[in-house]
């Protein structure tokens, strides 16, 4: 009886602290995810350019880089904080490193999706050692922005990442 | 509730005191398969007025591709000897695609050496042992490999009887990725990508790979020579070849190849007008053999054609000497067999 009116206690305290958004009636920011593919192509003068083709759209086989970009966009009247975006690098991809791009936010990487720290700062431990987590080791990445989002305005985080 | 609390505060720095996290392995799963749908889902976490909102997810999806290619490894080299049939050269065919495929394969002679296998043909080893078996390993094409999936691939051919010791026979398997479906090489999809479907890019659907067939063969030389042991008059001292003297007869039979050759036996007929000393050799033996550097070993040839100790060493009715098995087996490759007897002169 005494521990079943304690865990009651812990799960509300929990609730309190995740669900606070009482008052949002709509969301303030949307959020747009695209994997596109380089594509070389040559013009009439035989010059040659790389122009961004949807993955989907694209022929995409194992060794191809991907580029996937995130963008936030805030489409309420207030300014939105705290923009936090998360982005687990998919399945079956890896990590291109150094492909990550992310203006006016501290980037940092995870490897269990739980403990995230800066380029360099993640550590891992293997057969009982403990090391710096490689690049292509990185399966989240995330990006902090340091300044608050003002109304009608769009952020966003790139990263390549290839078809294992 | 406060003790509550401190739970949770404890449980949150031993989080933090972890600091870092077991990799389960960190080889990645390669060469996804064809048809794979990869999705990126990113999340965003953000506040409005100081006040936490809703997590918002977007999601994008994209559908692998098949790709075509193929890996043939060889490069080793096989000992054979000359008039060996179905000499047996190995590689590993390799499918490096993303799908299953089959995969036709051609073996053929190249130019560049010294002579050509003949009736060349390939087999698939049926049973992945490695090893070449007739009635087992028939097939004579790949059926249904799997993407990362191996086959060992041999080449038969037969060596001429007139290949010598030291030549070399190259010889290529190509193998050709086949599309299960079609029966028919792999067609590069040169459409635009329609979304949703997965489409062919053939990379490489060809690969070749090269093994050798060196000529290992023995080798010999048989020389005979003779030296007067001793003679009536002089006795050891400068003997002379002179009736009553004693001969010693030695046949060298040297491998100058790179094989040990199996000897089955040593025959010398016993010169005319000599009479053959038995009890020369350690004082009842009557032949010495000599392999290599290796002491020497004697055996006793008894007279009349009968080896009735098994040494391997008889005289035959016809008067001629025999040295075989046990005696002598084989010579090895670079080594010299000598066998010595003692005659009289009549």
């Amino acid at each position: 009886m005494i521990q079943g009116t304690v865990k009651f206690i812990a799960a509300a305290v929990i609730a309190c602290a995740l669900q606070v958004p009482a008052f949002a009636q709509t969301n303030c920011v949307e959020l747009k995810t695209t994997g596109e593919v380089e594509k070389e192509v040559v013009n009439d003068k035989g010059e040659k350019s790389k122009v961004l083709v949807a993955a989907a759209d694209s022929k995409v086989v194992p060794g191809t880089e991907v580029i996937w970009t995130v963008t936030a966009s805030n489409v309420c009247k207030q300014p939105s904080d705290k923009v936090v975006i998360t982005n687990p690098v998919p399945e079956h991809m890896t990590l291109v490193p150094g492909s990550v791009v992310g203006v006016g936010a501290d980037v940092t990487y995870s490897v269990d999706g739980r403990t995230f720290a800066p380029a360099g700062k993640l550590m891992v431990s293997e057969n009982g050692a403990t090391r710096a987590a490689r690049a292509e080791e990185y399966r989240h990445v995330r990006w902090e922005f340091k300044n608050p989002m003002p109304p009608g305005s769009s952020a966003f985080g790139r990263f390549r990442a290839t078809l294992n | 509730m406060i003790s509550v609390l401190k739970q949770m505060r404890r449980v949150a720095l031993a989080a933090v005191a972890l600091g870092s996290i077991g990799l389960s392995g960190t080889a990645f799963a390669q060469n996804t398969a064809s048809g794979t749908s990869i999705n990126n889902t990113a999340t965003v976490n953000y506040s409005v007025n100081s006040i936490a909102q809703t997590p918002i997810s977007a999601s994008a999806t994209f559908v692998v591709d098949t790709v075509v290619n193929v890996n043939v490894t060889g490069g080793t080299s096989v000992n054979v000897t000359p008039g060996q049939t179905a000499a047996v050269t190995v590689f590993t065919v390799t499918n490096t695609s993303n799908i299953t495929s089959n995969f036709t394969l051609t073996p053929s002679n190249q130019t560049g050496d010294n002579f050509d296998v003949a009736n060349i043909a390939v087999r698939v080893d049926a049973n992945a042992n490695g090893t070449y078996e007739p009635a087992t390993d028939t097939g004579t094409a790949i059926t249904g490999l799997v993407r990362n999936g191996s086959v060992t691939v041999f080449i038969l051919g037969d060596i001429p009887g007139s290949a010598t010791n030291t030549q070399t026979a190259i010889d290529r398997l190509t193998a050709n990725a086949i599309n299960p479906l079609t029966s028919l090489a792999w067609v590069n999809d040169t459409s635009a990508d329609v979304a949703g479907t997965v489409q062919i890019v053939v990379q490489n659907n060809s690969a070749f790979a090269q093994d050798t067939y060196t000529v290992a063969t023995a080798t010999l030389g048989v020389t005979k020579s003779s030296s007067v042991i001793s003679d009536p008059v002089n006795n050891t001292t400068n003997p002379k070849a002179i009736p009553g003297a004693v001969m010693q007869y030695a046949i060298a039979i040297a491998n100058t190849g790179s094989q040990a050759a199996t000897l089955q036996s040593i025959s010398d007929p016993i010169p005319a007008n000599t009479a053959f000393l038995a009890g020369q050799f350690t004082g009842t033996t009557d032949v010495s053999i000599q392999v290599g550097a290796a002491p020497a070993t004697f055996c006793v040839a008894e007279a009349g054609g009968t080896d009735t100790n098994a040494d391997g060493c008889v005289r035959t009715g016809g008067g001629a000497l025999s040295v075989g098995a046990p005696a002598i087996t084989s010579v090895a490759a670079g080594s010299t067999v000598t066998v010595r007897f003692q005659v009289t002169i009549q």
